[in-house]
């Protein structure tokens, strides 16, 4: 694809596009998107490629009159978590004819497929198929795949506890950087652009880097890390507070300011930022994962910064 | 002779990792010719690989990571041809499509779906009823037992993703 279009402009023309196909645009909107979409190249280029993606000029879409090929297309989409939701909703509703969704749900393609996400802020427990427990903290993302061979689960982003149940199939859980493997285990993983952190809680874990392929047995108690350099040297691990995300808690033990504002700002939409000249300040304490603000409040009493909110979602800690 | 250079250092991967490539890929997929089959096209994709792009260092994860690509391919190869059949055994209809039909079905689905990866079955009925049945929004609202915001919300995921899957 020759030329690339800025973000910001693909979003205006995307958001055109959702206007335009909702059936009720006013005549002064449409003259409106025309005004945008004439005012410079660019934006008529951002029009194209969205307008190219209309279904009705794929090739193939023809098909898709078919019913049944419709129907495969439709109910073939992976997240059947948020699917059940909306299910659910309709129940409630009482909006749903029984034969619509008939037949789409099928367990193998749930097993196969389900994804689990948090949004930033956002702290979830799921039960899986299998009766295995997974904790999801703040913006992180789980695929799951169980095969009748494996239970295999890819960590995307961000933090997980997995209690597994007993289970004749091995548990195998994948990040970017880290193979782990288990039969019954309770353990967290973190893995950020760092690298992939991995504390077991009780059983064994064999963590393999995906990297050079080495692996390690990590026993109950211990801690490692996997990155680009492979698998580090385990060390003991601070249960409690590994765990603490769990109870929504942030322990502090004379943390650096700008450590405890990024681990901070994990859990709230926006920017939240330290001043370089308050970054190396030390604070210990205990700070609410789910109140942000209060957590800075407390930042603000203890320590000579102040909270400067240019907006809701742009904060940064100040020298006082 | 670039070319002759490159497929003999595929060759040399090869004769070094396929038993093990095929090895792990049994671990996966617990049947043995569907693996063979697998760590074939995986040695197909590197071979059409440009030269350069090539992960020499790293032979084992490199193949792995291709492997990896192909496996879940199939698995969304599977994830459609069930849902087809599913879909075609819900039917009244007691004609049945001949198999080079359906082959041509999952292959066009398959080609479609490419477009709609990653968007989940609400958002895709709510897409595919704006674009196949021309419904306004307050339509498919109404419909769906959703809000307003809640149909727009569908559609612009379902048109970012598209778009990245298109053209990022």
């Amino acid at each position: 694809m020759s030329g690339a279009i800025e973000p910001k402009v693909r979003d205006s023309a995307i958001r055109w596009m959702v206007r335009l196909q909702s059936g009720v645009m006013s005549a002064d909107e449409q003259e409106a998107f025309q005004r945008w979409r004439d005012a410079n190249d660019a934006h008529d280029q951002a029009w194209q490629r969205v307008a190219s993606l209309a279904l009705p000029h794929q090739p193939g879409a023809e098909l898709l009159r078919d019913a049944t090929a419709r129907k495969a297309l439709e109910s073939a989409g992976p997240d059947m978590q948020q699917r059940r939701q909306l299910l659910k909703r309709m129940v409630v509703l009482g909006l749903l004819g029984s034969a619509t969704w008939q037949g789409a749900d099928s367990t193998t393609l749930q097993a196969a497929f389900a994804n689990y996400r948090t949004g930033t802020g956002e702290r979830r427990k799921w039960t899986l198929a299998d009766g295995s427990a997974l904790w999801l903290n703040t913006a992180s993302a789980v695929n799951l795949d169980f095969t009748p061979a494996v239970r295999g689960l890819r960590l995307v982003e961000g933090e997980l506890s997995l209690i597994s149940a007993p289970d004749a199939r091995a548990l195998q859980l994948t990040t970017a950087d880290a193979l782990l493997r288990t039969t019954d285990a309770q353990f967290l993983v973190h893995h950020d652009r760092q690298g992939t952190l991995v504390t077991v809680l009780k059983g064994q874990v064999k963590v393999q880097s995906r990297r050079d392929q080495t692996s390690v047995p990590l026993e109950a108690g211990w801690q490692t890390r996997v990155d680009n350099a492979g698998i580090e040297t385990a060390s003991r691990a601070d249960l409690p507070v590994a765990q603490a995300w769990l109870r929504g808690i942030l322990p502090a033990e004379r943390m650096r300011l700008d450590d405890l504002v990024a681990e901070l700002s994990r859990y709230r939409p926006g920017v939240l930022r330290c001043h370089e000249q308050v970054a190396g300040l030390r604070l210990t304490g205990s700070f609410s994962l789910d109140n942000t603000d209060a957590a800075l409040t407390l930042m603000a009493r203890s320590l000579p910064v102040r909270i400067e909110r240019l907006t809701r979602y742009w904060v940064t800690v100040m020298p006082a | 002779m670039q070319d002759a250079i490159h497929s003999s250092s595929v060759g040399q991967l090869y004769k070094q990792h396929h038993s093990w490539l095929q090895g792990w890929l049994h671990r996966r997929l617990r049947h043995s010719a569907d693996a063979e089959d697998l760590a074939h096209d995986t040695f197909l994709r590197v071979l059409h690989t440009p030269q350069k792009a090539i992960e020499l260092r790293q032979p084992m994860a490199f193949l792995a990571t291709i492997a990896n690509g192909l496996l879940i391919n199939r698995w969304r190869r599977q994830a459609i041809e069930q849902a087809y059949l599913q879909a075609l055994a819900a039917r009244p209809e007691a004609v049945e499509p001949s198999p080079e039909e359906r082959h041509l079905t999952i292959e066009t689905l398959l080609e479609l779906d490419s477009l709609l990866l990653g968007l989940s079955v609400a958002v895709r009925q709510i897409f595919l009823m704006s674009q196949l049945d021309g419904m306004t929004y307050p339509q498919i609202a109404t419909q769906l037992g959703l809000t307003l915001p809640q149909v727009q919300r569908a559609m612009t995921k379902a048109f970012s993703v598209c778009y990245a899957s298109r053209f990022e």
